[in-house]
């Protein structure tokens, strides 16, 4: 009892300070209201205007030269990495700020171990600064293998993936790896920390459907490209809630007849109207989209909740989801596509 | 002279002061530790912030009365304590305990309140009315308790 007693109040007071620092950023983040009037809007300058002269002070863009809104775009989000950074003290949340800035590591060890390979030299805008390794010393392990500087978990994660690289020679190879090692690292990671009931079911559920969608999606691509069933066995991940061998089992039957077999799953309606709009529109657009706002849907618990680590992971998603919004729209307008083309794209608002 | 009944009356005394406000202390604390969050990003929320963090206060307030009421009654703040018989010193030990106990659970539960009404303000801050009626009805037990000591404690015959 008095064990429960000091670990609830003490969490609480972490959990407090750290949601009430969440609440107040949830104010910057967008409304439908806003998105409608940008997609409306006559070109990426009047948009800009629209985000810029709105109450959310988060953005600022230059007005000038409104096609280089990616690198406004990146320094809010490293700007709200760093707010997440700084007040994740308690470990469940430190260990949540890992679990979204690891995502920047490993799209940035893709890059890197791609242009390797590829013999391609990249631009330093293609990496993400919000990672939780820098990039210098990722560039390092992974172009000279000079791993002293990064943790050894990355340094077996850069090595496998050269020796399975080495196997298939694909370079598309190196996202399903990477994409499986990343969900492995989180399930090692959670092991770690000390973690109350309700927090673990919400974390492992957030997870898990990441991993479900994931996993799915990538079997739509492998069966696109025309792989056999051992192929993805190679790359499914284990530890989602959809059991990979339920997955293996419908990998044979056409694309068009998946749903049915998802039908007792919450990702029928997912598959189905994402391989209806491929079959159509030769795209996975739908798809990604339909899988983003699930998440976002998901995540919207964290609305509802004083004392906890929904709030901040309802924020993260929701703020990357924003920007993801912003870029669609801003490269819309850049590529004179209709609001219609442009609405089709956006995904729902947390707000 | 120091009775069986007098030091049972400092213990009610004791319950009365140490439990309502170790509540309170928790309570101010978790508004406080959501108040400070909002104000990293919003300084000047700091009246408001500091309007709702004090609410849990009170608990401590209304303990302390009954403690101190207590003490004078018997005499003990004066320096010279009544020779409170057994039974008295449980009479008034009984009488402390509604303060204390739902000081202590009342102060502790309106500083989440408290917090949670921080949040709705940092995103919200036309919604202060409703966030100050939501943490004012947990004050309200903690006035019934204020209210049952004092009513127990005036019963007892000294």
């Amino acid at each position: 009892m008095f064990k429960y007693f000091t670990a609830d109040t003490n969490d609480q007071e972490e959990y407090a300070f750290a949601n009430g620092s969440v609440k107040s950023l949830e104010k910057g983040l967008l409304n439908k209201d806003i998105l409608d009037r940008m997609i409306k809007s006559d070109d990426i300058v009047s948009a800009l205007k629209i985000l810029s002269e709105s109450d959310l002070n988060d953005y600022s863009f230059d007005l000038n030269n409104p096609a280089d809104f990616e690198n406004s775009l990146n320094q809010e989000l490293l700007h709200t990495y760093d707010i997440i950074k700084s007040i994740s003290q308690v470990s469940t949340f430190n260990f949540l700020y890992f679990t979204f800035a690891s995502k920047y590591d490993f799209h940035n060890i893709k890059i890197l171990i791609k242009s390797k390979y590829l013999k391609k030299d990249i631009s330093n805008e293609l990496l993400s600064p919000i990672g939780t390794i820098d990039i210098e010393k990722l560039n390092l392990a992974v172009k000279d293998e000079k791993y002293e500087n990064i943790p050894d978990s990355f340094k077996f994660l850069i090595k496998k993936t050269f020796s399975e690289y080495n196997k298939f020679k694909d370079p598309e190879m190196i996202d399903f790896i990477l994409d499986k090692e990343r969900y492995v690292m989180i399930f090692n990671k959670i092991r770690e920390i000390e973690i109350i009931e309700a927090e673990e079911l919400f974390l492992k559920r957030f997870i898990n459907i990441n991993i479900d969608l994931n996993n799915i999606i990538n079997c739509i691509r492998a069966k696109i490209r025309g792989e056999k069933k051992a192929f993805i066995k190679e790359f499914l991940i284990p530890e989602g809630d959809f059991k990979i061998e339920k997955i293996i089992e419908i990998y044979d039957s056409p694309l068009s007849s998946w749903f049915e077999k998802l039908i007792h799953t919450d990702y029928k309606n997912i598959v189905e109207a994402g391989v209806n709009y491929f079959q159509k529109n030769n795209s996975l657009m739908e798809l990604e989209k339909l899988r983003d706002n699930f998440i976002l849907n998901f995540s919207k618990i964290g609305k509802y909740i004083t004392f906890g680590i929904e709030p901040l992971v309802g924020f993260v998603t929701a703020k990357e989801n924003d920007i993801k919004n912003i870029r669609i729209i801003l490269s819309g307008k850049l590529n004179k596509l209709s609001p219609d083309q442009i609405k089709e794209r956006v995904r729902d608002t947390y707000v | 002279m120091i009775t069986q009944g007098i030091v049972i009356a400092f213990l009610g005394s004791a319950i009365a002061i140490g439990l309502s406000c170790s509540g309170s202390g928790m309570g101010v604390g978790i508004a406080g530790a959501a108040g400070v969050g909002v104000m990293i990003e919003e300084p000047e929320k700091f009246g408001l912030v500091l309007f709702l963090q004090a609410f849990p206060g009170t608990q401590g307030i209304y303990g302390l009365l009954v403690g101190f009421w207590v003490l004078m009654k018997t005499g003990i703040l004066g320096g010279s304590p009544i020779p409170l018989s057994l039974d008295q010193g449980c009479q008034i030990f009984f009488s402390c305990i509604p303060v204390g106990v739902v000081g202590f659970f009342s102060g502790w539960y309106q500083g989440k309140t408290a917090a949670a009404a921080i949040g709705l303000i940092a995103r919200n801050p036309g919604g202060v009315g409703k966030a100050i009626v939501m943490v004012t009805m947990v004050e309200t037990y903690a006035v019934f308790s204020l209210l049952a000591s004092l009513l127990l404690f005036n019963a007892i015959t000294l």
